[in-house]
């Protein structure tokens, strides 16, 4: 509810059920696979890609040109020019499209790069902290918040004029920013902690105000569900609150030389910095480790540096779990329902593979995974393509960004894939030497590393060879115009999450005289 | 100019080193770590933007070092080694950070016939003063580690400076700030030994049994120290000179450094010389040589004066 009227202030109501309606509901799940899948269909004919470069990042670059020569229009927001937003520009071997057979309209919007805007990065410790522009965004670039609401502004104001099928939930977002056509990193961050739309009543006292109408919240325990309260996302309550932004703090003081400086930013939920922290403590409340004390017993409440992940006032002897999130209140070493091929993991080779699976050796892949029909169709064998490629990143570069830049550029100028010694003297490969590496669904050509750090691996009895091709060129920037391993790769999502199978497919190589042509 | 905050110990080509003002500075020194480093390249990349420098994006040539070399703009330089080690039969990834050692007694001061274009200070830093530099590259053929470039550009010679900058002000070096691992370290000569030391030990736990200090006493030891887990085989480290020396040439030349208070016409003459024992490697030309006398003429009559900051190094 609180969320509801963080979207929609007024217009979420009792009477409108909160203005759940509003909302989007999936029917599946719109991964990128998925998405690209639609394109390919001609069923998805109009993409936003705000800060990524999928035709570099997702596999079977093949398919994903396809896609996006079938948009009606591309709408690229980033600050690099990326191979994305030139997919339909012709690079010689590099990018081989035929522009004047690609109708998609590309609009390609310049925006600031992150060291020029203010607000918060979390990290994978839940920590969000604040972070104040180096400069002002260079030449036309504008930030992503300028950029998106001058599209609600537009948007709203043609639904507004021509109405349509459901206008609502554009017309009525709310919007409440002092500047409309640019909302501040401040506004937006504690509309995220949310405030008090009411007063806000203490739940044992109903005569007891705890927040006064308009204040910032303290964190989720305050919000209600009667329409009285706002918070954008629940988990982030506590960020910004009377107080100010939390995230900005920057007081390292360890108070129990344990690791662990409450004061330092901010952390969510609650600035709980351990789960579970309970678990610190043996089933008396007493710390296990003396050097390590997160939350104890104190005689009468749970006490310590961290927010305890816990009831405050069960006592030890109610013998509560501390996995209080699982009704038996201990840690599961498998996952009930979470996973799709759980609750035991089990071992499937990958869908391109040169040797069968173990545990059901007719089936191919994980019978969990998905993959689509067409590229089924598309995935290779060990016959004709009998090594083993795996894509990975390098220490001297930072996914398809650093190759724009001429530092890191220089640092590793050109693409290479890996082979070893062995794998070199069958295939005639010399080192630095162009090489043509080609699956199923794509070619692409390299220069060779040859090196010791590649060994062949005795695979089901047979010797196999690897294929290591990072992943750090393309076609834009500073760098070498290059290929990238995605050309090669299949389009297949995992069984949990639909990350794509990068790390392991099928192809096979050839000493090639010269490298492509641009 | 040299720093104006170091103390100068030594000038190339000079016999009047002005006594120190201020005593003598502390010996300082950075030591790698050659077991921590995991060949990132962000040393590489600190120096260049540190020191304002844009190298030329190269090609792959089958390995991971780029550039391939040492250049006027990369003072510093990551060499790749795949050592096959016989005793254990496993493939060890031996990372060097290649770059100026920083010798006590350096091969470059020595040999260069320039006055004040190579500098050591006090605190053990040898520096190249580019606007004395006359580009002639005899620096190179006195360098045991065959470390200085000379510049297409602007006939200069170029090196790591042990951000002699960053130093005069309490920083460390660029490269040690930057590195993940802190393979690379910085401080005072007697406090890297002392870490060294630690490191060694360590590292001799570990099974590396000849694992030591690489701090040379043929060029009185260096103000860049490596720790290498093969302290007995340091030419396995994409090819670290076991026992590096000044050439006995740039040895013969300095006995007789007394002529150098003769003037330009006597360092044409003994830089003639030296060129002939030592041509083959040497890419100086005879036209070189003639600039180099003129650019002598020019500095010494330009500091000949006696108040400006060059005259007073
Ligand atoms: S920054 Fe450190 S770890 Fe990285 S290459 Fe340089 S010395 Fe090695």
């Amino acid at each position: 509810m609180s969320f509801a009227k963080s979207m929609w202030g007024a217009s979420a109501t009792a009477e409108n059920n909160w203005a759940y309606d509003y909302l989007p509901k999936l029917d599946v799940t719109y991964d990128v696979l998925r998405a690209f899948d639609l394109m390919a269909q001609g069923k998805m004919t109009g993409y936003f890609c705000q800060g990524f470069n999928p035709l570099m990042t997702f596999p079977d670059r093949g398919k994903l040109t396809k896609g996006l020569s079938n948009l009606k229009f591309l709408v690229t927001m980033d600050p690099l020019e990326t191979e994305t937003s030139r997919f339909w520009e012709n690079h010689g071997e590099y990018n081989d499209v035929k522009s004047a057979d690609i109708k998609t309209e590309v609009f390609q919007l310049p925006t600031s790069c992150f060291a020029e805007d203010e607000g918060s990065l979390v990290n994978s410790g839940r920590w969000l902290q604040w972070h104040y522009p180096g400069q002002e965004p260079i030449y036309e670039s504008k930030h992503d918040t300028w950029i998106m609401a001058q599209i609600h502004l537009r948007l709203k104001k043609l639904y507004e004029a021509e109405g349509g099928a459901f206008p609502d939930p554009i017309t009525k977002l709310n919007w409440p920013y002092a500047d409309p056509g640019e909302p501040s990193p401040m506004e937006l961050a504690k509309e995220m902690n949310g405030s008090a739309l009411g007063d806000v009543f203490d739940p044992k006292d109903a005569t007891k105000v705890i927040v006064a109408k308009g204040k910032q919240l303290d964190g989720f325990a305050q919000l209600r569900d009667d329409g009285s309260t706002t918070s954008f996302c629940w988990i982030y309550a506590g960020c910004w609150t009377e107080s100010g932004n939390n995230m900005a703090r920057r007081d390292n003081t360890d108070p129990e030389d344990a690791g662990l400086a409450p004061k330092w930013a901010w952390a969510w939920p609650a600035n709980r910095r351990i789960l579970y922290n309970r678990a610190s403590a043996d089933p008396a409340g007493k710390p296990w480790d003396d050097t390590r004390k997160l939350v104890y017993w104190t005689g009468e409440k749970w006490g310590g540096i961290d927010v305890p992940d816990y009831g405050a006032a069960f006592k030890p002897e109610q013998n509560v779990g501390p996995f209080i999130m699982n009704p038996e209140g201990v840690a599961r070493f498998f996952s009930r329902k979470m996973m799709r091929d759980g609750p035991f993991p089990a071992h499937y080779e990958p869908f391109e593979s040169p040797v069968a699976n173990a545990v059901a050796p007719k089936i191919r892949g994980n019978p969990a995974a998905r993959i689509f029909k067409a590229d089924f169709a598309a995935l290779g064998s060990s016959d004709k393509y009998p090594y083993v490629a795996t894509s990975y990143r390098l220490t001297e570069h930072f996914h398809q960004w650093t190759k724009h830049n001429r530092v890191n550029a220089a640092l590793q100028p050109e693409f290479f894939v890996e082979i070893s010694e062995e794998l070199a003297k069958e295939k005639g490969i010399t080192k630095g030497g162009w090489v043509r590496v080609w699956s199923n669904r794509g070619s692409i050509k390299a220069k060779a590393v040859v090196t010791k750090r590649i060994k062949p691996m005795m695979v089901d009895g047979k010797p196999t060879h690897i294929v290591g091709i990072p992943q750090h060129w393309g076609f834009m920037g500073a760098a070498k115009k290059g290929h990238n391993p995605n050309s090669l790769t299949p389009f297949v999502g995992d069984a949990n999450i639909e990350t794509p199978e990068y790390k392991a497919f099928l192809v096979n190589i050839e000493a090639v005289a010269s490298g492509p042509i641009a | 100019m040299a720093n104006q905050s170091l103390n100068l110990l030594r000038r190339s080509a000079s016999t009047d080193v002005p006594a120190v003002a201020g005593g003598a500075q502390i010996e300082v020194a950075k030591l790698i770590d050659v077991s921590k480093c995991i060949g990132c390249k962000a040393c590489q990349a600190a120096c260049l933007e540190w020191n304002d420098l844009r190298e030329e994006v190269g090609v792959n040539t089958g390995v991971y070092d780029n550039p391939h070399d040492l250049t006027p703009h990369s003072w510093t330089l990551m060499r790749f080694a795949e050592w096959d080690n016989p005793d254990t039969g496993n493939m060890e990834w031996l990372i060097r950070k290649d770059g100026c050692m920083h010798c006590s007694d350096p091969g470059c001061l020595k040999a260069c016939p320039a006055p004040g274009a190579i500098v050591q200070y006090t605190n053990g830093i040898v520096d190249f003063i580019h606007e004395n530099c006359i580009g002639c590259g005899y620096c190179l053929k006195g360098c045991p580690f065959n470390i200085p470039r000379i510049s297409k550009v602007d006939h200069k010679a170029y090196k790591c400076s042990l951000c002699s900058d960053r130093v005069a002000v309490g920083q460390g070096p660029a490269c040690a700030k930057a590195c993940p691992t802190t393979a690379i370290m910085f401080g005072t000569k007697d406090a890297m030994k002392a870490q060294a030391e630690k490191r060694i030990v360590d590292l001799k736990s570990r099974g590396y049994a000849n694992a030591g200090l690489y701090d040379p006493a043929g060029v009185g030891g260096t103000h860049v120290m490596y720790v290498l887990h093969h302290n007995d085989k340091p030419e396995i480290y994409a090819g670290l000179p076991h026992e590096p020396k000044i050439s006995p040439l740039v040895a013969a030349w300095k006995g007789t450094g007394k002529v150098l208070a003769l003037g330009a016409l006597a360092f044409a003459a003994i830089g003639a010389f030296v060129h002939h024992t030592v041509v083959g490697a040497n890419r100086v030309s005879e036209h070189d040589e003639e600039n180099a006398a003129e650019l002598i003429e020019a500095t010494r009559a330009k500091t000949s004066g006696g108040d400006g900051p060059e005259a007073r190094v």
